[in-house]
């Protein structure tokens, strides 16, 4: 490429073409289209496969450009190396929450296997679009240089065809996890108690919590929820981006696949942070966690200590039954 | 390189598209190439044909994921379709429109992307049958240039040198006695003979001297 | 040189098309280019057609390698083009594909079409032919030829039918500028362009109307914009705002079929201004006085009632036209297509004799033609009422041609039926439905038709398809000679009886074509017939070796294979065609022309240089004399500026020396530069040879070839040499006739359109009487004038052209490259309507017209058209009334396009003098589908 510094995206072809459309009406924030729409003469029926034909000249793809490029791929980068250093370095400094106790040998059933085939096929899903979706979008920057072009864009293609299939999927798998767990990530006031001791993560406390205490539920409505929600719509948007005309005006144009593109990196750098975090917690932070996700068990103890609530339940014994001391809790 | 349209001389024909078309023997559904129609129907209506105005600093090339586009010494932005994945970025962040795809398949299945090559063909070796296959005919490498610009039916759309293609459209200007009336057009572009340009359309034309090249019919201008 | 630098330089010429005096056209030739990578397998050239979609003659350069056309080179040397194409032109290259192409002979076999051989065909067809031949007469058979065939193979198919004898030909100029050939030629003498889109360059101002040139003749604007550009002001009246009237600086929205209203209007300000010509009035016209007549009831209240345009607006037309001389008139189908297109054409003509722009550069009627060859065809192929050349049907006509074609004239008579039909004009295409259908006493001639042959001709560019289909089921025999099945084959719902025969195109043979400005171009083979497609002289021949008279159709044509030498064609053409000096332009100097294109200039069309040095390209017509002669041919018609042995001319005299006693001939001192004769004078004979004492000028030779005979009919070219050699045009020196006694309306009035929604004007502006036997027809006027049908049927309907389809659109709509761009068959219909019916851009609804049929479209919602207006394109077929009729096509043929020809809902109405059908005004409703 021939380095041109000082070019600036504002082209004298876009000056021209902007002078010749000065008598069109700009469209507004609350229209989805991308810029000035004209008459097409190809008429009636989309002639190609690309969309707007009759917009001449769209602005929002530069400005896409530079933010995604730029802010937001800045952004998303620091977020995703940061946030693992931070939980290693958390991990260093406060270490896992064990059980005091150590085991009981007697395990109970927390997750059906449904339940842990839902998990799975998520949690599979989810890492598999988050490392296609990273090689898209970093892909040039941190593979190309050693891997060469040529390797580099079979890697892309087995990414992008990865990501575009298996984004269905993880959404499937994401409604199936939701009915699946909505009942037990019902919020109640007890909650309130762990949120309020912070989980006792940091303090190693044991905060009563039900089959799913506070932490977990954030996890749930927040992430796999609301970012779940938020990644699935930008998602399929992007997936079926010709989806033109469903009627009333309403179809996607390219000022809303910039949208979409936004929103997508936004919530799936976020979620990828969070998805570290609840990693880190269901395995090194919370030792016997990963049984349940593996096995379905977890050891009476370990129940007891994390989820004492939802223990009593199980057991059928006494609410009142004093809390376990949290006595040398603080050695490891 | 650079194309202009010029929009007081282009009157729809698709003359554009179809040369286009037919050099590079490209199937349907892919327009390189494409004319809008502004004001349709009113009074100030005009056309504008458009393709890829391989931008100096161009938005494709920086989203592409797998980096598939490059610029030629000419300043001709072309891009590689062994290396394309067809994830459709292009499309999104080129102000014009530009990329083509060959499908329009679920889960964002596009194929290759295509565009306006200048028609200056692709990696390949120049006017090889591989360069041909994928990215039409390097007329450029012919030492010709953008058919769609040689057949256009009123030469309203130059395509060349950058330089060389504004000197004619400031000459049309001048012959004119009006232009596109373009921001910066009074700043940017001097008549010779020294007078401002202030005609517009239908006034008599002050800018001209009888005797000036304009006025000779015998000299089409360009 | 570096590629880079190359580029620059080539940028400037290639990007700007060229700079014709300023820079070396060689920078573009391709001995400077750099090498075409030709691979080591394959010999590439270069051949050199002619596109074949419009009648502005767009030079193609067609790259061929081991006989496959692979590309198509930028023709920059082209005076006409340029290099330039319009979306048609730059496409042409996909008839050496011609995927949807007829591939083969086909009959239709109890509702399917089935192969067959070339013989089979032959001998079935033929032998079908001269039963019918033999039971109802010679003229039981309609042949319809085409405008799309060269000039050779135009002549030839009017000598077949001829010989077979019938006067039942007739092919696209019926339908498309047979008005404006009457009209002008019964005004200034010949039927033809004026002056040529390259010298709209020397114009002042241009009117367009009726004519939207940058759909239908797009390169026409290359020329006129650069005109524009140079100061020309552009009036276009249509009552479409169409992509024309973009450009123009005074833009009228006519009512459609006012158009004599609106320029006797124009006129009447003309007048009023004392902005006529005095002096050009006084020496070259006649019978002005009529005109001022009838212009001086057109009040400018009177005026915008009937047309709707306010008076100011025509004011401005009549002063821009007026003041900014010399001024051109340009029209086309929006001035032609109505019962009273004669008229219309006429008006327009006394117009520029008022303004004294006949004659003259920059001036002229510019009548921008149809198909790529129509104005050919017209000159010299199958017309009903003439034989090649204008030579009308009376028996001179014939016994000249006899001689010509080296038969004997009792033989000619002999193949028809009788003398009086051998005199008699043909029906015409736009009406041969009817003479199936009309009752048989009605019909002027011994039988109704029984046969129909469509020789490269579509039916839905005809109106009143559900007529026509009727029709179709009725013949005993419908026959196809096409390249392409076209809407025939789909539409007639027979079970048998249909034969289509692949017909080769123009690219697939040689040939001259005669554009809009009268240049005849050759058109080089590009590559062999494709499939088993012949070309259409081959097939005339054989067709004449079953009817048993080869031998007299090519006595003085060699045949190779089956197929006559087309250069020996065009030679018969050079010995015959006297009247329109078809007779300089021998196959040698057309190539030659073609070979050296990049010595013509652009604006004036001569050759500067080379070895056409003198020439104007293509010899534009008359090019009088032999070959020999060299005479460069007449860019200009009437110019008096020039010498006729330099291309000037006067005023033709072909209708006596004086009328109700007044002279006729051009006044004194009124003649062309160099002239012997100072005086106006008749057309030569003979007679005035000898008593002017030229007679002698003539070789010994001559003189007894002469004898006896006029210039029209001398054969040796003596007497035409002669006459130019004195400074005199050979057809006389008259005066251009604004009062023509012979036409039902000498001098033009207004007649409201047969289809009138305003009941009032029609009352006071009716139509004609019905005629009994018109073109051998019944044809009605006031009977369907005088029924209302504007109650239920409240939209005006008109009709024209998108750039990227052609005529019925079978060609181009099969072109992938073409049909992408137009995928719909839409009507154009005004926000202010649609929005009254609840219609929104792109719905599908119904347009409903009074011949009963209901058309499923498109709606495309647009101020394009007016309130009460819509507008439709007339390339779409392949569709009846709602329905797809793509598995009627043969299999593989259909075209990728399909959808409702708008001729299906099209209703009645026909020109009083050549039965031009009235496609451009009538009425429908629209509902929603
Ligand atoms: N692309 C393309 N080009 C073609 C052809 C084609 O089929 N396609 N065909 C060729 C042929 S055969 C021909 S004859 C020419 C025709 O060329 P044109 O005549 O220029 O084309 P049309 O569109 O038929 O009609 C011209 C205009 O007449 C207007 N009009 C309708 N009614 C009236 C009226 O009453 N008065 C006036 N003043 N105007 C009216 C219409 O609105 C229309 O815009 O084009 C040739 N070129
Ligand atoms: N409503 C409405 N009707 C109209 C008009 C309108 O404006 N409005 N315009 C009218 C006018 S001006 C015209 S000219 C007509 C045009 O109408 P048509 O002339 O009927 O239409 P085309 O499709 O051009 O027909 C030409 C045919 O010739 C075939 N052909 C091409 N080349 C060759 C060849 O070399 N040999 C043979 N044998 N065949 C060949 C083509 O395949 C095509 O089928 O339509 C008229 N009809
Ligand atoms: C390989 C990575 C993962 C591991 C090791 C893991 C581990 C765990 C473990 C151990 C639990 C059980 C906690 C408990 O028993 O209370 C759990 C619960 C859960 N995990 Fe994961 N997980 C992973 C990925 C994911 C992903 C990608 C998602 C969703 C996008 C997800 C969503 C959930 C949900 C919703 C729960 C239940 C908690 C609740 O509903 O509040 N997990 N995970
Ligand atoms: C939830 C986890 C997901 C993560 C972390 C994720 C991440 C990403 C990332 C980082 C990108 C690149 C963005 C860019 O380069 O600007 C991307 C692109 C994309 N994502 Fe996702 N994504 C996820 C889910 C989904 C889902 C559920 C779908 C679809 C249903 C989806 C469809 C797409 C599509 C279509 C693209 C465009 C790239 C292409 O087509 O090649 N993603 N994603
Ligand atoms: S594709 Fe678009 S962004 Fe890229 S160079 Fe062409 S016009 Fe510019
Ligand atoms: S579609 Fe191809 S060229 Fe366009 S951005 Fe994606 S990989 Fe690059
Ligand atoms: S430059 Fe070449 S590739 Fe680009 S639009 Fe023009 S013809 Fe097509
Ligand atoms: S060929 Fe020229 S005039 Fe025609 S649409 Fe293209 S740019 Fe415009
Ligand atoms: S259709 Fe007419 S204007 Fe267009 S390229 Fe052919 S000849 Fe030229
Ligand atoms: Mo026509």
């Amino acid at each position: 490429a021939v380095p041109n510094e000082s070019a600036k995206p504002a082209y004298a072809e876009e000056q021209t073409i902007l002078q010749s459309e000065k008598d069109q009406p700009e469209p507004g924030f609350n229209s989805s289209a991308s810029g000035r729409q004209h008459f097409d003469r190809h008429y009636l029926i989309s002639p190609g496969l690309m969309p707007e034909q009759d917009v001449i000249l769209q602005r929002g793809g530069n400005t896409w450009r530079n933010l995604r490029n730029g802010a937001f791929s800045t952004f998303a980068g620091i977020v995703l190396l940061v946030v693992p250093f931070l939980i290693f370095g958390f991990y260093q400094a406060v270490g896992p929450a064990r059980v005091e106790q150590g085991e009981s040998g007697r395990r109970i059933t927390r997750f059906t296997a449904w339940e842990r085939l839902v998990h799975w096929t998520t949690a599979i899903t989810f890492i598999a679009l988050a490392l296609s979706g990273i090689v898209i979008l970093f892909g040039k920057k941190i593979l190309m240089s050693w891997m060469g072009h040529g390797a580099f864009s079979w890697v892309a293609i087995i990414a992008k065809y990865l990501h575009n299939f298996v984004g269905p999927l993880f959404i499937v798998c994401s409604i199936a996890m939701f009915l699946t767990f909505l009942r037990r990530n019902v919020f109640h006031r007890i909650d309130w108690e762990w949120v309020k001791r912070g989980g006792g993560l940091a303090s190693h406390q044991h905060v009563p919590a039900g089959f799913f205490n506070a932490g977990e539920k954030v996890w749930f409505w927040g992430g796999v929820v609301l970012l779940g929600l938020l990644m699935s719509v930008t998602g399929l948007m992007m997936d079926f981006p010709y989806l033109r005309d469903l009627g009333n005006g309403i179809g996607l144009t390219r000022y809303l696949l910039q949208i979409a593109d936004y929103l997508h990196l936004l919530a799936g750098t976020m979620y990828m942070a969070a998805a570290m975090g609840h990693i880190y917690i269901g395995t090194w932070g919370t030792p016997g966690a990963y049984d349940a996700m593996r096995y379905g068990t977890v050891d009476e103890n370990w129940a007891r200590a994390h989820h004492e609530l939802w223990y009593h339940d199980v057991m059928g014994s006494h609410p009142d039954v004093p809390p376990m001391p949290p006595a040398d809790a603080r050695r490891i | 390189m650079k194309f202009i349209c010029d929009t007081e001389r282009c009157i729809d024909c698709n003359g554009c598209v179809t040369a286009c078309k037919n050099e590079h023997e490209l199937p349907w559904g892919v327009n390189r190439r494409r004319v809008v129609t502004i004001g349709d129907g009113a009074p100030g209506e005009h056309y504008m044909s458009v393709a890829c105005m391989h931008c100096t600093d161009a938005p494709c090339m920086a989203v592409c994921p797998v980096d598939c586009f490059y610029h030629t010494e000419d300043g001709i932005v072309l891009h590689d379709k062994d290396l394309c994945i067809g994830c459709g970025y292009c499309s999104v962040a080129c102000p014009f429109g530009a990329p083509q795809f060959p499908q329009s398949g679920a889960f964002n299945h596009r194929g290759k992307m295509d565009k306006c090559t200048f028609c200056a063909g692709g990696p390949e070796p120049d006017t090889s049958e591989a360069e041909f296959k994928k990215y039409g005919r390097n007329r450029i490498a012919e030492g010709k240039l953008p058919v769609c610009a040689e057949q256009c039916g009123t030469k309203a759309l130059l395509g060349g040198d950058a330089n060389a293609i504004a000197t004619i459209y400031e000459r049309r200007v001048e012959t004119r006695g009006y232009g596109p009336e373009l921001w910066g057009w009074d700043i940017a572009y001097k008549p010779r003979n020294g007078k401002p340009i202030e005609n517009k359309g239908d006034g008599p034309r002050v800018n001209q001297m009888p005797g000036a090249y304009q006025n000779n019919p015998r000299e089409l201008p360009t | 040189m570096n590629r880079r630098s190359f580029l620059l330089r080539a940028g400037i010429i290639g990007g700007a098309g060229l700079a014709a005096s300023r820079l070396p056209m060689q920078a573009i030739s391709p001995a400077e280019a750099i090498e075409v990578n030709v691979p080591p397998d394959g010999k590439v050239e270069v051949k050199h057609t002619v596109c074949s979609h419009c009648s502005v003659g767009c030079s193609v350069e067609a790259v061929v390698k081991n006989g496959v056309w692979i590309r198509q080179d930028t023709a920059f040397d082209s005076p006409i083009n340029l290099g330039a194409h319009c979306a048609k032109g730059a496409s042409v290259r996909e008839h050496g594909h011609g995927e949807n192409r007829l591939r083969y002979p086909m009959k239709l076999v109890d509702g399917k079409y089935q192969r067959i051989s070339w013989d089979q065909a032959i001998a079935e067809v033929g032998g079908k032919l001269l039963e019918i031949r033999e039971k109802s007469g010679q003229d039981a058979v309609f042949w319809i030829g085409s405008s799309k065939h060269n000039n050779e193979q135009s002549y030839l198919l009017r000598k077949f039918v001829s010989m077979w004898g019938s006067n039942n030909c007739d092919h696209q100029a019926r339908i498309c500028h047979s008005t404006t050939v009457a009209g002008v030629a019964q005004t200034y003498g010949y039927g033809a362009m004026t002056n040529s889109f390259n010298d709209l360059h020397h114009s002042k101002a241009v009117l367009f109307i009726g004519s939207n040139p940058a759909e239908a003749h797009p390169i026409s604007m290359l020329h006129f914009l650069h005109a524009k550009e140079l100061g020309a002001k552009m009036i276009v009246v249509d009552p479409r705002f169409t992509r024309t009237a973009r450009f123009a600086h005074h833009y009228v929205r006519i009512r459609p079929g006012t158009d004599i209203a609106f320029v006797w209007g124009m006129l009447w300000h003309i007048f009023q201004n004392g902005w006529e010509d005095k002096e050009y009035i006084a020496q070259r016209t006649y019978g002005l006085d009529e005109v001022r007549k009838e212009v001086a009831k057109w009040t400018p209240d009177k005026v915008a009632d009937v047309t709707g345009v306010p008076e100011s607006a025509v004011f401005k037309a009549a002063e821009m036209l007026a003041t900014n001389r010399p001024s051109s008139v340009v029209w086309c189908m929006g001035i032609t297509q109505h019962h009273v297109g004669t008229a219309n054409v006429r008006a327009l003509s006394i117009l520029q004799l008022v303004l004294g722009n006949i004659g003259i550069a920059g001036g002229g009627a510019n009548i921008y033609r149809g198909h790529d060859n129509v104005q050919g065809a017209t000159d010299v192929g199958p017309n009903p009422d003439s034989l090649p050349g204008y030579y009308g049907i009376a028996e001179g006509a014939w016994k000249h041609f006899a001689t010509v074609w080296g038969v004997d004239y009792q033989w000619l008579l002999s193949r028809f039926a009788s003398k009086a039909l051998m005199e008699k004009p043909g029906m015409t295409v736009s009406r041969w439905f009817d003479g199936v259908l009309e009752q048989k006493e009605f019909i002027d001639q011994p039988s109704p038709l029984r046969a129909v042959v469509y020789w490269g001709h579509a039916p839905n560019s005809q109106t009143r398809l559900p007529d026509m289909k009727a029709a179709m089921q009725k013949l005993d025999m419908l026959v196809v000679i096409d390249p392409y099945p076209s809407m025939t084959a789909a539409m007639h719902g027979r079970k048998d009886g249909v034969y289509l025969l692949p017909a080769a195109t123009q690219f697939e043979t040689q040939g001259s074509c005669t554009a809009s400005n009268r240049s005849i171009q050759w058109r080089e083979r590009v590559i062999q017939p494709l499939f088993e497609c012949k070309t259409d002289h081959e097939i005339m021949y054989l067709f004449a070796k079953k009817f048993g008279f080869a031998d007299q159709l090519c006595k003085n044509i060699k045949v190779a294979n089956n197929e006559p030498v087309i250069e020996d064609i065009l030679r018969e053409i050079n010995r015959s065609c006297w009247t329109i000096g078809y007779t300089g332009c021998s196959p040698e100097r057309l190539k030659l022309h073609m070979l050296n294109k990049h010595t013509f200039d652009p604006t004036t069309l001569r050759a500067e240089s080379g070895p056409c040095k003198g020439d104007y390209y293509g010899l534009p017509w008359p090019c009088w004399g032999a070959p020999e002669l060299k005479h460069p041919g007449t860019p200009i018609l009437y110019d008096l500026s020039k010498p006729v042995m330099e291309g000037g001319l006067p005023f033709r005299a072909n209708w006596g020396v004086e009328h109700d006693g007044k002279s006729l001939l051009a006044g004194d001192g009124s003649t062309n530069k160099g002239s012997q004769l100072d005086v106006g004078y008749p057309e030569f004979d003979h007679v005035f040879l000898k008593r002017l004492g030229w007679w002698n000028d003539l070789t010994p030779e001559e003189q007894a070839q002469a004898e006896g005979k006029n210039w029209k009919t001398d054969l040796s070219g003596g007497i035409i040499r002669v006459v130019i050699q004195h400074g005199c045009a050979p057809y006389g020196n008259a005066r251009a006739r604004c009062h023509v006694w012979n036409f039902p309306d000498p001098v033009p009035v207004h007649r409201e359109p047969i289809m009138s929604p305003r009941r009032d004007l029609v009352a006071q502006y009716p139509t004609f009487d019905n005629k009994k036997a018109f073109w051998r027809l019944p044809t009605l006027y006031k009977s369907v004038q005088q029924v209302d049908f504007s109650k239920d049927f409240p939209l005006i309907m008109t009709s024209g052209r998108l750039v990227e389809y052609e005529g019925g659109g079978d060609e181009t709509r099969s072109n992938p490259w073409l049909a992408e761009l137009q995928q719909a068959m839409f009507v154009e219909i005004s926000p202010v309507d649609a929005r009254r019916m609840g219609i929104a851009k792109g719905q599908f609804v119904w347009v409903e017209t009074p011949n009963g049929a209901r058309l499923k479209v498109h709606a495309m919602v647009t101020p394009r058209v007016p309130e009460g207006l819509v507008w439709m394109p007339f390339h779409f077929g392949g569709w009846w009334m709602g329905e797809d009729l793509v598995h009627q096509y043969p299999e593989g043929t259909a075209p990728l396009v399909r959808g409702e020809a708008v001729n299906t809902g099209w209703t009645y109405g026909y020109d009083a003098v050549t039965m031009m059908q009235e496609t451009k005004v009538s009425l429908c409703r629209v509902v929603r589908a």
